[in-house]
């Protein structure tokens, strides 16, 4: 830590830097985030394809950031891996329910990120973002199946 | 309880005999669940009720939402913040609450609404420091709290949570930080929390002093504080200042039988239904309202065709007409394409082609002379009659919307009539002639200022009772004439916005065949026509008498015979609107105000 980043971390508010090291010191399995250096309330993470779904094998990375007022108010978190996934659109942001109005201060990073992991095992195409997907999903599910283990294979491997 | 209110506003500022009628009215109300116990014989008249209706201020609107509060507080045996919860939750309908109380357990009503049920872990719970799940800091008991649903979090947490709630506008519903809890936060909490800024931490200063001593926890803590209580003192007073507010506002804002009065500037009134919301109120500052809909009073039109209405004839008829004399409707989208050059085929942006002599869709194959399989000479009959509709309908819209507006001018010209003659007898009674004849005149007088502004000194002083007996001696009888003319005026010209849209507009072509449609319109016009008859009849007596004022007893009679005529072909009027014309409609449900005579308008 050099620094500048010290002089970074001494303005972040406890919890952050709480949850930083914890993330730091035992991530969650098939999770990684890590802050970056210029700036600690920006995560890079990358998330591993669940086994068993369509996005097994896959890495996908995704960027995380902490607003001012976090933790009343809940981080921004994108896809920055293209996937084919009826909750989440083509410029990555995701359909979920935590990460807006069912935000609670007392969610963290890591349950945040968790509960994305569990999204790819469980995608949710009644509550859609992206429509076209979302209507493939539901009136030919093998097929869509079929296409988002091809764009794993494409986009998030490599 | 209620007793030491009722007692405390009875001897507070009620100067108004209109205000307290409401209290009259809402007395009854709170013996029993319903709100319709309405008091319409008591003693004067007054323009703060009508029938279904009342006018409520700033007082009013508080101690109904705290008799509200209470009667939930009674039923369901619950704290008066829960029972605000829970009322805010069924926005404010009490009826409601207590049936889905009744259809299920109220455990699970409670719980469905945001109140802790069955958790009854007081803030004692809490011994020694905690760790709040939201900063990871440690916290002296003093300096956490636990809310109703059992979870504890720090001060600072909480406040800075109810602060971010609040500037996003949902100071009505804070819930609880733990994730899933759901639980609204109770309102007394809130308010401590946000009041004492400071104030649970200094008290506690002093305990948590010693517990202090415990390292870099207790110093990275006091030194938040004080950096937030600096900057964060006002910010904190401003988030409480909006969240009493808002939940103040509730009783209104969420009440679907409260509105507040449309009034431009705000009056500061409300006006409460006592449940059909189809009706057309009069507020204390004089703006007559749809209470549904909150525009100008329009009955016997539905709100949805006075919306329709307002928009064609307040419609930027400038523009239309342009529209109309430089641009063709697309045959597939039906925008309007204006031609800007070229050959008669033109194409619009949605991609069709259409021929611009007659407007008909066809292929793009063309020459300048010719349009490949095209011919408008064969259209010509369904141009024509095409034409021929587009004028009819113009015509009739024209025809209805004249009349509608002289009655509206008409409308306005009674209220300055109104003023005219109220200023005219002043002069007279103020020049002294012969007040032996013109007694009547000096009460009118009386009369007609307590019809203007001076409601308040008149009414205070029991000038309630003196109305009636004025009334009946005085010549307030021309007065009425006027108002009566006023309201008839109205009743009119909004007729013919009905007659538009209710025979032969696109409203209910379904509803009726063409015979069933000269029917009804023969009917509506025979009737309508009466009573505009009897009105111009009025008009002209009263314009008589108000230019001379010196008025012989047959003419007093005639006016006053006329205005009571009026007023029973107005009732009639609205009962074959409503159960001859609305009645038959199949394919929708029509709700219009209902007619109701002023009270104090016929003696």
């Amino acid at each position: 830590m050099n620094a500048d980043q010290a002089a970074q971390a001494a303005q972040l508010p406890r919890r952050i830097i709480k949850e930083t090291q914890k993330l730091l010191s035992e991530p969650a399995p098939g999770i990684s985030a890590s802050p970056s250096e210029e700036n600690l309330r920006y995560f890079n993470v990358m998330i591993l394809g669940p086994q068993q779904s369509p996005y097994e094998g896959g890495v996908f990375k995704l960027e995380l950031f902490l607003p001012e007022d976090y933790p009343m108010a809940p981080p921004k978190v994108r896809f920055l891996t293209k996937i084919y996934h009826p909750n989440i659109d083509k410029l990555g942001r995701i359909c979920l329910d935590i990460l807006k109005d069912k935000w609670s201060p007392a969610l963290q990073i890591r349950t945040v990120l968790l509960s994305i992991q569990a999204l790819l095992s469980a995608p949710n195409p009644d509550d859609p973002l992206a429509d076209n997907v979302a209507k493939h999903w539901k009136e030919n599910e093998k097929e869509a199946i079929a296409t988002a283990k091809q764009w794993t294979a494409m986009y998030a491997q490599g | 309880m209620r007793d030491g209110e009722d007692s405390g506003e009875d001897s507070g500022s009620y100067v108004e005999a209109s205000d307290a009628s409401d209290y009259d009215y809402e007395d009854d109300s709170s013996d029993g669940m319903h709100m319709d116990a309405h008091t319409d014989g008591e003693a004067g008249p007054s323009t703060s009720t009508g029938p279904g209706w009342s006018v409520l201020n700033q007082e009013a609107i508080e101690r109904l939402q705290a008799e509200a509060v209470n009667d939930v507080v009674s039923i369901l045996g619950v704290k008066p913040s829960v029972a605000k919860t829970v009322l805010m939750f069924f926005r404010w309908d009490k009826e409601a609450l207590l049936t889905k109380v009744a259809e299920r357990d109220p455990e699970t009503v409670l719980k469905h609404a945001g109140v802790a049920v069955g958790m009854e872990a007081g803030p004692s719970g809490v011994v020694g420091p905690i760790t709040c799940q939201v900063c990871y800091s440690e916290a002296e008991p003093a300096e956490a709290t636990t809310m109703d649903c059992g979870h504890t979090f720090c001060n600072d947490c909480w406040r800075q949570h109810f602060k971010t709630q609040i500037g996003d506008g949902q100071a009505r519903t804070i819930r609880c930080m733990a994730h899933k809890c759901g639980v609204v936060c109770d309102e007394e909490k809130v308010c401590i929390l946000l009041k004492c800024d400071r104030g649970p931490a200094s008290a506690s200063g002093a305990g948590a002093g010693s517990g202090a001593s415990a390292s870099g926890s207790g110093a990275s803590a006091a030194a938040g504080g004080s950096g937030g209580s600096g900057g964060a003192g006002g910010e904190t007073g401003e988030a409480l200042e909006r969240y009493t507010r808002s939940l103040a506002l509730s009783y209104v804002e969420d009440n679907a039988r409260v509105n507040f009065c449309p009034s431009v500037p705000w009056c500061g009134h409300a006006i409460q239904v006592d449940g059909d919301p189809f009706v057309e109120p009069e507020c204390k500052c004089g703006k007559v309202f749809c209470f549904k809909c909150l525009k100008d009073p329009h009955t016997p039109c539905t709100c949805k065709m006075w919306d329709e209405w307002d928009e064609k004839i307040h419609g930027d008829s400038e523009t239309r007409n342009w529209f109309m004399a430089n641009t063709k409707p697309c045959p597939k989208c039906s925008k309007p394409v204006e031609k800007n050059g070229g050959c008669n085929l033109v194409m619009c942006k949605c991609g069709q082609a259409f021929c611009w002599l007659c407007g008909a869709a066809t292929g793009t194959a063309h020459t300048w002379q010719k349009i490949e399989g095209h011919s408008c000479g064969r259209w010509k009959d369904e141009l024509d009659r095409k034409i021929d509709a587009a004028q009819r309908n113009h015509k009739r819209y024209m025809h209805y919307f004249e009349r509608y507006k002289l009655h509206m001018d008409s409308y306005s010209k009674e209220g300055v009539k109104r003023s005219d003659l109220l200023r005219r007898i002043g002069e007279m009674v103020e020049t002294g002639i012969e007040a032996r004849d013109y007694t009547w005149l000096v009460r009118a007088l009386d009369q007609l200022k307590v019809g203007e502004g001076g409601k308040r000194e008149a009414r205070g002083e029991g000038g309630g009772a003196d109305m009636g007996e004025g009334g009946r001696e005085g010549c307030t009888w021309l007065v009425r004439a006027l108002d009566q003319l006023k309201v008839a005026r109205g009743v009119l010209s909004n007729s013919y916005a009905f007659a538009y849209f209710f025979f032969g507009g696109e409203m209910y072509k379904e509803d009726f065949s063409e015979q069933d449609n000269k029917r009804n319109q023969d009917l509506f016009e025979e009737q309508q026509q009466r009573l505009e008859g009897e009105v111009e009849r009025l008009s002209g007596l009263v314009e008589e008498c108000s230019e001379s004022l010196t008025i012989d007893s047959d003419a007093r009679v005639r006016v006053i015979n006329s205005t009571v005529s009026i007023e029973s072909r107005i009732v009639k009027f609205f009962e074959m609107i409503e159960t001859d014309l609305y009645g038959r409609l199949q394919s929708c449900s029509a709700q219009i105000a209902v007619y109701h005579p002023k009270r104090n308008l016929v003696a």
